[in-house]
């Protein structure tokens, strides 16, 4: 099994970055990216786990939380490792030909900008409301 | 022994150069001379938009072979440094370390010095801004027209003129982009108001060739100003490095840290420096010495040099904030591709009453520097936050607001020697008064309720650490009286025959207004009347040389 310099397998991290490119473009990465981040971990990001493995172990077994997680990381933990990981997953996503368009600006009138920003802000306080319970329990799941 | 041995390729010491090699003196710059370890080759001539859609290799060069373009912590000094301009700040932390807890220096040991990320902007100062220096604006003009002609810079002749002065050499403004023009167009339908509030708005001054210019340009408004200079537009000193390397009056030795001068009995000036692969040490002589090798830089080479350790000089730096805004006028607009990456526009408010004291912010918009830096300061699920930031990119500026500086004893640094190999520690001192916060605090407020007037609505404020504006001085000032660690009116350093600095340390006060166009004619009036003076006395001139010293290779010292 290859090991990429981190501590998690690279199966683990592959399927992470596939995890998380379906988060953030409902799609599959291509296979270069998913290298690329691999690639990036071994760099930035050699040492996981720690008080961020529960949240991470979490997202692996049950991906449906991982929005929920996202949005409570966002606010109470901005520095933690899914918030890291899921940038991370960004901009390889957004350096490539295959993914740039979807990184680039939207035009849109006044009436759809409006309706569009509500409903993510909508979307982003339900999802921090589920998230910030799910963080408690990581929590405590961690000092247990 | 040459003529003149300059230290530093930056901005200050090509143009003290220039003059000298102008004049036929043998002219030696040491340099360390770090440069770009190949990104700039990756970069194709094409626009933002083009290279983003079609090439296969993009991710090497905006996020870095060692994806050091990936900010994963907190902002930080140049954290706008992207992977092609990395090399501006190698090894500089290793060979000039400091230390401080208040403040966070950016030094650079590259070509072309920090200037090489330098975002052009051209500020004169004017006589309030001098004032306190044994020089005037007059005694500057004839040095900011010859940059000016040298280095090109384009601008308008618009609400902005009294506070910069006019230019002939000036050329044609940059075009600005959508987002600029709405609030230019806001601005003339509410100026007699604003201005009477002392807030004027204009189009950014930039050292950038508007037209072919010096065999440099013109800009292509590919909006890759921050990632490559493939059209040679932008400024950088290593193009008048390049132009000098063509004068056989004129020679460069890179990869040489300059650590000390000694001027001996004899006369002229003995400059040592190792070599920072073989680690051998060399020692230069000239009949003048010219320090170009930046605030920090030069101050170090002059203490060290002096012997004063633990003596404390001055140290300046424009306290800096930026603030993202959003500018409601570019809903439903659609924004041209046409652009530049560089500042678009350039904001003074002087508040009523106050003689100095200016604040300038210059107006950005944000696209090429890539939409997930953005995202990871966004307190949003990172899914809702990209198609939020998608929706806002068009709408979105970056505002960023400069203070003025001002001497105080809370503001000072000092070298302390370290042991055996170690590099000496340069120790940075800056505690800003509660009144120059409170003032801070005010006058950003004013500027940015100036801009909601204008459309733009700010997300929030950001106040970096002092030291991030990466404009420093103040370290060896230039004053009338010849007190120690002071330089004269021909920035000759005190208690020195021939040592003179050049750089950013000459000055003892910075407005709201980049530093670097004014340190550029201050270093080109330092070079013409030492030319002047050299060929008036007539040097001996003898065959230029090195005496290496084999010492085997050290560390750095």
């Amino acid at each position: 099994m290859m090991r990429s310099g981190s501590t998690l397998p690279d199966t683990t991290l592959q399927r992470e970055a596939r995890l998380f490119t379906r988060y953030l473009l409902d799609r599959e990465p291509p296979p270069e990216c998913v290298e690329r981040y691999l690639a990036a971990h071994r760099v930035l990001l050699p040492m996981d786990g720690g008080a961020d493995e529960v949240v991470l172990s979490l997202v692996r077994r049950h991906p449906w939380a991982l929005p929920f997680l996202d949005a409570a990381s966002g606010v109470f933990r901005p520095q933690s490792l899914l918030r890291k990981k899921l940038l991370l997953t960004a901009a390889i996503l957004e350096t490539s030909p295959h993914s740039a368009a979807e990184f680039t600006s939207a035009r849109t009138g006044a009436v759809s900008l409006m309706i569009r920003l509500g409903t993510y802000a909508a979307a982003s306080a339900a999802k921090l409301a589920l998230g910030a319970a799910l963080l408690a329990l990581a929590g405590r799941a961690r000092r247990g | 022994m040459v003529d003149v041995l300059v230290v530093g390729s930056g901005a200050s010491g090509v143009n003290a150069a220039a003059p000298l090699v102008a004049a036929g003196l043998r002219v030696l710059m040491l340099d360390y001379g770090n440069q770009d370890r190949g990104y700039a080759p990756l970069i194709p001539p094409d626009s933002f938009s083009e290279i983003r859609r079609s090439d296969e290799e993009q991710h090497r060069y905006f996020l870095g072979d060692d994806f050091e373009g990936i900010p994963l912590g907190p902002a930080r000094v140049g954290s706008q440094l992207t992977p092609p301009r990395s090399y501006i700040t190698a090894d500089a932390a290793r060979l000039m370390p400091i230390t401080s807890n208040t403040f966070f220096a950016m030094e650079s040991l590259a070509r072309g010095g920090l200037a090489s990320g330098w975002g052009a902007g051209v500020f004169p100062f004017d006589e309030e801004d001098l004032r306190e220096m044994p020089i005037s604006r007059a005694d500057l003009e004839p040095h900011y027209e010859a940059v000016a002609e040298r280095i090109g810079v384009a601008g308008e002749r618009d609400d902005l003129l009294p506070f910069l002065g006019d230019c002939a050499a000036m050329l044609p403004a940059l075009e600005i982009d959508t987002n600029a023009e709405t609030v230019v167009g806001r601005y003339l339908r509410r100026r007699r108001q604003l201005n009477a509030l002392g807030f004027y708005l204009g189009r950014a001054r930039l050292a950038v060739c508007t037209r072919r210019h010096q065999e440099r340009g013109p800009h292509r408004y590919h909006d890759m100003d921050f990632w490559a200079d493939s059209d040679r537009s932008v400024y950088r000193p290593r193009w008048t490095l390049e132009e000098l390397q063509r004068s056989p009056s004129f020679r460069y030795l890179d990869r040489r840290y300059v650590h000390g001068f000694a001027e001996p009995e004899a006369g002229g000036v003995e400059v040592t420096a190792r070599h920072a692969d073989s680690g051998a040490e060399e020692v230069h002589r000239a009949h003048s010495l010219v320090l170009a090798a930046g605030t920090l830089g030069s101050a170090r080479i002059v203490l060290r040099s002096l012997g004063r350790y633990g003596t404390r000089v001055p140290i300046l730096c424009n306290p800096y904030s930026y603030a993202p805004v959003v500018n409601l006028e570019m809903i439903g607009r659609e924004a041209r591709d046409r652009r530049h990456s560089l500042a678009q526009l350039t904001a003074i408010y002087r508040p009523h009453g106050r003689e100095r004291g200016i604040v300038q912010t210059q107006f950005y918009s944000y696209r090429s520097l890539l939409t997930f830096k953005l995202l990871k300061e966004v307190p949003l699920p990172y899914r809702e936050g990209l198609r939020v930031m998608r929706l806002l990119m068009p709408l979105l500026g970056i505002l960023g607001i400069n203070h003025e500086d001002r001497v105080s004893p809370a503001k000072y640094c000092t070298l302390r020697r370290s042991a055996g190999d170690e590099p000496d520690q340069l120790e940075i001192h800056y505690e800003p008064s509660e009144e120059e916060k409170a003032r801070q605090v005010a006058d950003e407020k004013e500027v940015l309720r100036h801009f909601r007037r204008l459309g733009c609505w700010p997300i929030r404020l950001i106040r970096l650490p002092p030291g991030s504006s990466i404009h420093y001085a103040g370290t060896l000032p230039m004053r009338s009286g010849g007190a120690e660690l002071t330089c004269d009116a021909e920035g000759r350093l005190a208690g020195t025959g021939a040592v003179y600095v050049a750089d950013g340390s000459l000055f003892p006060y910075l407005p709201a207004k980049g530093l670097t166009f004014t340190m550029m004619a201050c270093a080109d009036r330092i070079g013409t009347r030492l030319a002047k003076r050299l060929t008036a006395s007539s040097p001996v001139l003898s065959t230029p040389g090195i005496r290496q010293e084999q010492r085997g290779t050290r560390g750095p010292a």
